[in-house]
């Protein structure tokens, strides 16, 4: 023993280093059941407010669920967007998928705009963001209320050594 | 004992008895596989070249002999050049059975300015190519407990057990390791039109939360980029949730409780990793 502790399960008639089914010793992706507010749930929400592109090129953006995490460090997150329906319709081709970390609105729909939701997290919260952009023209305008979404997140407290992630750039 | 012969040990999350617990009310199952980290570090590459081309860089060894599941989070991305031609963001991080390599394209436009990237790099314990299902077990419903049970067993002895660093616990049923239900490689097939899809079977009896790498062959690269391949062997791109995959590419993933549907472009390969979360259900 190297001086840490921990429990390991072996097979039947092996207990062959290394070949453990499982291992505490072995760090994990782990998540806080603990925590208030919770690092791991599944929340319904609307997909945004029908934004308008005024200028070409300004970034328009909301803020539609901060979650406190509060650990000092950027932790690795993992988000899934499932589409409950579009336009109250469960069959419209919006409907029924999931796309992590970012879902793309305007993926659907042909338009100017690049119009999405994704998360962002720091230090301090994970993020839930609406954001429409276009480079092309002005007066574009979000269909994003039309989005009825459940959101699944992970908050792991894992730390991801970054300062902070977002997937804005792929808006 | 568990059950059937088998041996080990299940916790459950704090209420749920363990014959009303489902998989994903489990925080601990011995006969499940886990995220087990075997590599996690943060690198730092340089790269110049005269003229244009591919290069590859190793970056780390893995030692593990399989292609395991990453994830990758970049930190410093290097500036463009005065004149605007060292493309920033044109390295890709892939995985070997024998290590991890960065690998870029210099402009036959660009600049002497080298490349110049930072991240972080954690490395799996999992062969995602490899075909493997966990056991499941659906909830029977019943009355949970509603009393508390939970192991905790201290790594580190300079902290006692209130403390909350999951980073000081070799056991701690506070907290929920992500368990694997299924791994394996998958391709899509052709339906004529440049798309392709394909279903897998999971049987976990709910929408179950995953993540997705896009993996391809020396042979693949080649074909799309008339070249030969900078490296050596099969690879994977870094590990995620997202229908956009690190190396290009994007698909549309639907679940339900039987299936995993991943539709993209024709002949495409991807690692597949479901766990045991459910995306559907609240925990």
């Amino acid at each position: 023993m190297s001086g840490d502790y921990g429990l390991e399960f072996f097979p039947p008639d092996n207990t062959r280093e290394n070949e453990a089914l499982y291992d505490s010793r072995k760090p994990r992706i782990n998540i806080d059941l603990t925590a208030t507010p919770k690092r791991m749930d599944i929340v319904n929400i609307r997909g945004g407010t029908a934004l308008a592109v005024g200028t070409v090129g300004t970034r328009y953006r909301e803020v539609l669920l901060p979650i406190a995490h509060n650990l000092g460090y950027t932790p690795e997150c993992f988000v899934y967007f499932y589409v409950r329906k579009y336009n109250g319709l469960t069959t419209a081709p919006q409907a029924d998928n999931y796309s992590g970390d970012i879902l793309s609105y305007s993926s659907f729909i042909v338009t100017t705009a690049n119009d999405a939701i994704f998360y962002e997290v720091d230090n301090k919260e994970l993020r839930i963001v609406h954001e429409i952009v276009d480079f092309v023209t002005t007066g574009v305008v979000s269909d994003a209320d039309k989005y009825e979404l459940r959101v699944k997140y992970y908050i792991s407290s894992n730390d991801s050594h970054t300062t902070g992630i977002s997937y804005e750039e792929y808006v | 004992m568990i059950d059937g012969g088998e041996f080990g040990a299940i916790f459950t999350q704090d209420g749920v008895s363990i014959p009303f617990a489902a998989d994903y009310q489990k925080t601990i199952d011995t006969r499940w596989r886990f995220l087990d980290i075997h590599l996690e570090f943060s690198y730092d590459i340089t790269y110049s070249q005269i003229g244009s081309g591919w290069w590859a860089q190793k970056i780390s060894d893995h030692d593990l002999g399989f292609i395991p599941g990453f994830t990758h989070r970049l930190t410093f991305d290097g500036a463009l050049d005065s004149n605007g031609h060292y493309v920033p963001g044109n390295v890709d991080i892939v995985a070997t059975k024998n290590g991890l390599y960065a690998r870029g394209l210099m402009s036959a436009f660009g600049s002497p300015t080298p490349v110049h990237q930072r991240g972080f790099i954690r490395i799996f314990d999992c062969d995602i190519l490899k075909t493997y299902r966990a056991p499941t077990e659906v909830a029977v419903y019943g009355a949970d407990t509603g009393r508390s049970f939970g192991i905790k067993m201290l790594i580190n002895p300079s902290v006692d057990l209130s403390d909350q660093d999951s980073k000081n616990f070799s056991i701690n049923t506070e907290y929920k390791s992500l368990g694997i239900h299924q791994t394996g490689s998958f391709i899509t097939n052709d339906n004529g039109a440049g798309a392709g899809k394909f279903s897998v079977f999971h049987g976990v009896g709910y929408p179950p939360t995953f993540l997705i790498a896009h993996w391809e062959t020396p042979a693949d690269w080649e074909k799309v980029n008339h070249t030969t391949s900078v490296v050596p062997d099969d690879y994977t791109y870094s590990l995620g949730p997202s229908g956009i995959f690190a190396g290009g590419g994007s698909a549309l993933i639907k679940a339900n409780s039987v299936t995993l549907d991943v539709t993209s472009t024709a002949n495409t390969k991807y690692g597949v990793v479901i766990l045991k979360e459910p995306a559907e259900f609240s925990v």
